[in-house]
């Protein structure tokens, strides 16, 4: 068995970037600040209070079609297996999405969003194939990654069992049920994923198929179809992440000096109390030896 | 005579006492790197005296990271495309009060969130039954190069450019001042005592994460490219601790040596 480690990275993490990002981090904070002050002051509300959420739609039914509505106003027609939509721009609050699909079957939800969130609504098969497809929200964690490394999410929107993603035989991420969706970090590259029933060694019910995971960047990756039909498909979508600085320091100044004090002390004490415990010695066993001789 | 060489052991004591009193922390004071002339000595022998030596523990060697060509091993896998979205509706959607005959959508949960990565806030050493713990602060690489660290040497910083506790790739580096002149040892001190086998944990207030020790090394300050692989987001998990270590030069103001002690994450 390989080691989990032996993904084959595209860029290599020191080489990528110099050695501006704290730099730059701080020159954007600075310019948010003045950007926030200079609305407060003209009595603009800052841009957050009222941002929309950005919503992606994901159409994960195997082998059909649906046409998608939000709020009434149609966003997809006949959208195919696989297809997305988006972002869409979604004020926070409740809206109302629907799927039409063949034959008129219609799929209807209540999705209530968040200021500037950032959500994917997939419309998938449940555990029960035999059952109405469903719509299943999934939040992004949009939080900054180092700057070679990228941010995985494995949502499970399949029939299928709970499921194990391996990558060279080794698991990545374990245990990841319908209707679950699992987050990590990993360095840039291509990784060799498959997936397989929980705690198995396969076989494997989609892959090995080759993920590539690029740095700065949120990846999702949305398991669709049957197993037991054997139409498993993925679904990639990418957003960007803001970026922090992994430039490696070329030095750990780790003491402040506080030995320039222990110096002189130990170099005091240690002699002089050397010679203390050695007079002291000498003077205990003088006294004892003293002490047996008479009688 | 009797009472007069009872006299005699008791001085003997009290200089014995004495002795023993300013020996004893001019001893603690030179623990690693606390002093030049006592850890040069003693204590930098038994660090390198340990089972792994820096050459063959710095990570360098056996990070797996991999300098294939990513297509030479995909020969023949099917890559899995990024889909691209159709923009659909430019406009924004207003909210509306919601519609109580529609059901909610189902919210996705995460699985497993106990193992999810997280950004530590506190670093525990366990030494045999003792534990000791200090808060964690986010620390970045500085514009001059160095590591930034806190201040106050009771507190260790998290290298917020490598991987967050529980990624299943790179290096966990946490690094803290050896001592300060205000304020004497720093909770990075006690790197001093770990050894092969004790445990070391991060947690963030709630979820939690174990470690086990692999190796403690003096690394010399000059060895640039040992330490750039200490920082690398490649290869197998792992947690790096750094501080100071070795002798300390009293013209650069600075110890020769880092102190490093490397782990691996416990199931």
């Amino acid at each position: 068995m390989h080691s989990v480690g032996t993904a084959r990275p595209e860029l290599d993490g020191q080489a990528e970037h110099g050695s501006g990002g704290p730099v730059k981090t701080r020159s954007t904070a600075v310019a948010a600040f003045l950007l926030i002050a200079v609305s407060a002051l003209a009595g603009i509300p800052p841009a957050t209070a009222a941002a929309p959420a950005s919503v992606y739609l994901i159409q994960g039914v195997e082998g059909t079609s649906w046409s998608m509505t939000i709020d009434g106003d149609e966003v997809a027609k006949a959208a195919p297996e696989k297809e997305i939509v988006g972002p869409l721009r979604l004020m926070p609050g409740s809206h109302t999405i629907a799927a039409v699909g063949e034959g008129g079957v219609e799929v209807t939800a209540d999705l209530a969003v968040k200021a500037g969130g950032s959500v994917d609504v997939v419309l998938h098969r449940p555990v029960d194939p035999t059952a109405a497809p469903l719509f299943t929200s999934f939040a992004n964690d949009l939080s900054p990654v180092g700057a070679a490394s990228g941010r995985l999410t494995v949502a499970h929107t399949a029939v299928a069992p709970p499921a194990d993603i391996r990558v060279n035989g080794e698991v990545l991420l374990a245990d990841v049920a319908s209707a679950e969706q699992i987050t990590t970090t990993v360095p840039a590259g291509i990784y060799p994923v498959e997936i397989v029933p929980a705690a198995t060694d396969g076989p494997a019910v989609l892959g090995p198929v080759d993920l590539s995971v690029k740095g700065g960047r949120l990846t999702r990756v949305f398991a669709i179809g049957v197993a037991s039909e054997r139409n498993m498909d993925a679904v990639v979508q990418v957003l960007p992440l803001p970026v922090r600085d992994a430039t490696p320091p070329k030095d750990v100044p780790a003491g402040l000096g506080g030995a320039a004090q222990g110096e002189g002390y130990a170099a005091f004490s240690v002699p002089v109390g050397l010679l203390l415990l050695a007079g002291g010695s000498v003077l205990a066993v003088v006294a004892l030896r003293g002490r047996r001789e008479p009688r | 005579m009797r009472r007069q060489r009872t006299w005699v052991l008791v001085a003997a004591l009290i200089l014995i006492a004495f002795g023993g009193a300013l020996v004893i922390p001019g001893v603690i004071q030179g623990m690693p790197g606390r002093d030049g002339d006592v850890v040069s000595g003693s204590d930098a022998r038994a660090v390198e005296a340990q089972p792994s030596s820096p050459a063959t523990t710095s990570s360098s060697a056996d990070d797996p990271s991999p300098t294939a060509s990513p297509s030479d091993a995909s020969e023949g896998t099917r890559r899995l495309t990024v889909s691209r979205p159709d923009q659909g509706h430019r406009g924004s959607f207003e909210a509306r009060s919601r519609r109580t005959s529609v059901p909610g959508v189902q919210q996705g949960r995460v699985a497993h969130p106990e193992r999810a990565l997280f950004e530590p806030t506190a670093v525990s050493f366990v030494t045999g039954a003792e534990a000791a713990q200090a808060p964690v602060d986010p620390v970045e690489t500085l514009a001059d190069g160095t590591l930034e660290l806190p201040v106050d040497p009771q507190r260790i910083g998290w290298w917020t450019g490598g991987s967050a506790a529980g990624a299943p790739y790179g290096s966990v580096v946490l690094a803290g001042h050896l001592d300060s002149r205000s304020a004497g040892l720093g909770f990075a001190a006690r790197m001093a005592g770990l050894s092969r086998g004790d445990a070391v944990v991060l947690s963030d207030g709630g979820r939690e994460r174990r470690y086990r020790v692999v190796t403690r090394y003096l690394l010399p300050r000059k060895r640039l490219e040992a330490l750039t692989a200490l920082f690398s987001g490649r290869g197998a998990p792992r947690l790096v601790l750094l501080t100071c270590g070795g002798a300390y030069d009293a013209a650069r103001g600075a110890y020769t040596d880092n102190l490093v002690v490397e782990a691996v994450p416990l199931p």
